[in-house]
């Protein structure tokens, strides 16, 4: 009688810590001999952690983007729609964006004038207006998509908006073409 | 003296579990050899699909025999659960009557698949040649790009045989 008991509470805990430990209580099992033969096994998965940035577009901000705001304390700005996925548990992500200035700045250059210097806001949402501004190479904090496909469908999830004040569009030469890469890093973790 | 040898080998035999039934006797089969399947740290990128050589041996004639696989999805569908509000990660079941292959012929939650033939000698492929089928479990990026990183998925896959 007392070896049953010392038997149950003996597979009691071994049950007890293989549930504990996050392992299956199923193990592969053979067949016997007879008219028919059954086995089973497990088959189990983890998965890493995967991000997906689609859906960029260049941004362009002409003549008359920048005219409106030249002169005034207003700032012009650029929106995208853009398609953020994660197969975190919760769709989280953080996003790090880096220019193609000096140490990461966000600027943009010419070969021959002083570079201009833009602003870069996100949302994790898409069709917005305004966002949280970021610094150059620094990590955002986590932010959540409702991605639950690479690409989205061909939907967007966050919005990305680019901005230049109208104090530095004051210094901008007319006829001339400034350019930079914005790059935007997205990390699941 | 020499029928004295003859029950001798055979209980020896016996003992070690090498004779079962011979073919021209009742239909005995076996299914032996099976490994748990583990799949770790997928990119979802990236189909996965893992194989093991396992023991069927079929007493039937010409050692044909019917497999037939269920999963733990509903419906006894090809599937792993995590649990929670989380959706099913499907995955796909390959049989070859042969030990060594990576590929078969794809079989279907709870349907038999019949015609198969066993080249096993004797239950858990004792004599001869050591395995003699192929089991293959895929999971495909399609599906994989679906399911979330940092749970465990998890489901059985039963198999029966049948003699044939």
């Amino acid at each position: 009688m007392c070896n049953n008991y010392r038997t149950t509470i003996r597979f009691a805990a071994a049950l007890f810590f293989a549930i504990a430990a996050g392992d299956s209580v199923w193990a592969a099992t053979q067949g016997t001999a007879g008219v028919t033969s059954t086995g089973s096994i497990t088959v189990s998965a983890t998965i890493s952690s995967r991000v997906d940035v689609t859906g960029l577009s260049d941004i362009t901000f002409a003549d008359s983007d920048l005219g409106a705001v030249v002169n005034t304390s207003n700032q012009a700005t650029k929106t995208a729609n853009v398609c953020i996925w994660s197969n975190n548990s919760d769709k989280s992500y953080y996003i790090t964006a880096s220019g193609s200035g000096t140490s990461n700045a966000f600027t943009l250059a010419n070969s021959t004038n002083p570079t201009v210097p833009y602003e870069v806001y996100w949302s994790a949402t898409s069709g917005q207006t305004s966002g949280t501004q970021l610094t150059a190479g620094t990590k955002s904090s986590k932010l959540l998509s409702t991605a639950t496909a690479p690409t989205c469908g061909g939907g967007t999830t966050a919005t990305l908006i680019v901005g230049i004040q109208g104090s530095d569009a004051n210094s901008m030469l007319a006829s001339t073409t400034y350019t930079g890469t914005l790059t935007l890093l997205v990390t699941p973790n | 003296m020499r029928i004295s040898i003859i029950r001798r080998a055979a209980s020896l035999a016996a003992a070690l579990g090498l004779l079962a039934a011979g073919r021209s006797s009742a239909a005995v089969v076996d299914i032996t050899k099976l490994s748990d399947v583990a799949f770790t740290n997928l990119d979802p990128t990236l189909s996965a699909s893992s194989s093991q050589s396992i023991c069927v041996y079929s007493a039937s004639t010409s050692g044909l025999y019917t497999i037939t696989a269920s999963g733990s999805g509903a419906g006894s569908a090809f599937a792993l659960q995590a649990g929670g509000s989380i959706p099913d990660l499907p995955y796909s079941v390959l049989w070859s009557p042969s030990g060594g292959q990576t590929g078969g012929v794809a079989l279907s939650a709870g349907a038999p698949l019949g015609n198969q033939t066993s080249g096993a000698l004797s239950v858990v492929c004792a004599l001869g040649i050591g395995t003699s089928a192929s089991l293959t479990v895929s999971l495909a990026s399609s599906d994989l790009l679906g399911a979330t990183a940092g749970v465990t998925y998890s489901g059985q896959l039963t198999l029966t045989v049948t003699a044939q």
